[in-house]
């Protein structure tokens, strides 16, 4: 988890490379998902053409961004290796269902 | 025991790609996932959670601060926004595979990751069911 805030000064290609995705710095196991908070307002066009500033840096990892639409609307997009998504979370569909109790890892 | 809500299922492929799906190398239902430094498996290692749940624990820890009209401390913020995070991943990959999701959070002394997200992917023969990660392709 890693969070883009409102003050960075560097942009979000050149925040997630430094901090997560410079396989030169970094090494995750296969399964490990960078997932980002963003805090300042992005477009689509923008985030689109992260994944491309993100590839020609030879970035390495799973990188996933998590922004917020409204009070309960959000977007999960993956940005690394490829650009994928919107996927819309609205956390008032999450409470609309019944809440999952049984823990399947003592099934 | 019940390992699935009333969410309806949705196919495995979606029109757009949101992640892949692991194959392999993954943990079938009621296995104890290791993953102390030292191998052990310790009572806090199960101590799986809905997001909905996570969610609802995130309120929780801040509300006194909310009460009292004051400021959480930075790092209790931080931890609550980012598990916050979390959990609307875990709601993304759970409508992406149509299946429910479970996390955990991660004690420091185990260093990384931070959160631990799975989902039950009961889409085949009861002995094939198996709780899932994402990965790259």
């Amino acid at each position: 988890m890693t969070t883009y805030t409102k003050h960075s000064t560097e942009s979000l290609s050149e925040f997630l490379f430094r901090t997560k995705l410079d396989p030169s710095k970094k090494a995750y196991s296969s399964d490990t998902v960078i997932v980002a908070r963003i805090e300042p307002d992005s477009t689509p066009s923008e985030i689109a053409a992260m994944t491309q500033q993100l590839q020609d840096r030879s970035a390495q990892g799973l990188c996933y961004l998590v922004g917020r639409l409204d009070q309960v609307r959000f977007q999960v997009v993956r940005v690394f290796p490829t650009f994928g998504g919107p996927q819309e979370v609205n956390f008032d569909e999450a409470f609309n269902e019944p809440i999952p109790t049984a823990n399947p890892f003592l099934a | 025991m019940a390992t699935h809500g009333t969410r309806p299922r949705r196919a495995m492929t979606p029109s757009y790609e949101f992640g892949s799906v692991a194959r392999s190398e993954d943990f079938p239902v009621g296995s104890q996932v290791t993953s102390s430094r030292n191998g052990l498996v310790e009572a806090t290692d199960n101590w799986w959670y809905s997001p909905q749940c996570m969610l609802l624990f995130a309120d929780l820890a801040i509300r006194p601060y909310a009460a009292d009209g004051t400021t959480p401390p930075g790092d209790l913020q931080k931890a609550v926004d980012e598990a916050r995070a979390g959990t609307i991943f875990a709601l993304g990959l759970a409508d992406f595979v149509g299946a429910e999701s479970w996390m955990r959070l991660v004690h420091p002394r185990e260093q990384a990751p931070d959160i631990r997200i799975m989902y039950v992917d009961d889409s085949g023969p009861k002995g094939s069911h198996a709780m899932r990660t994402l990965r790259p392709r």
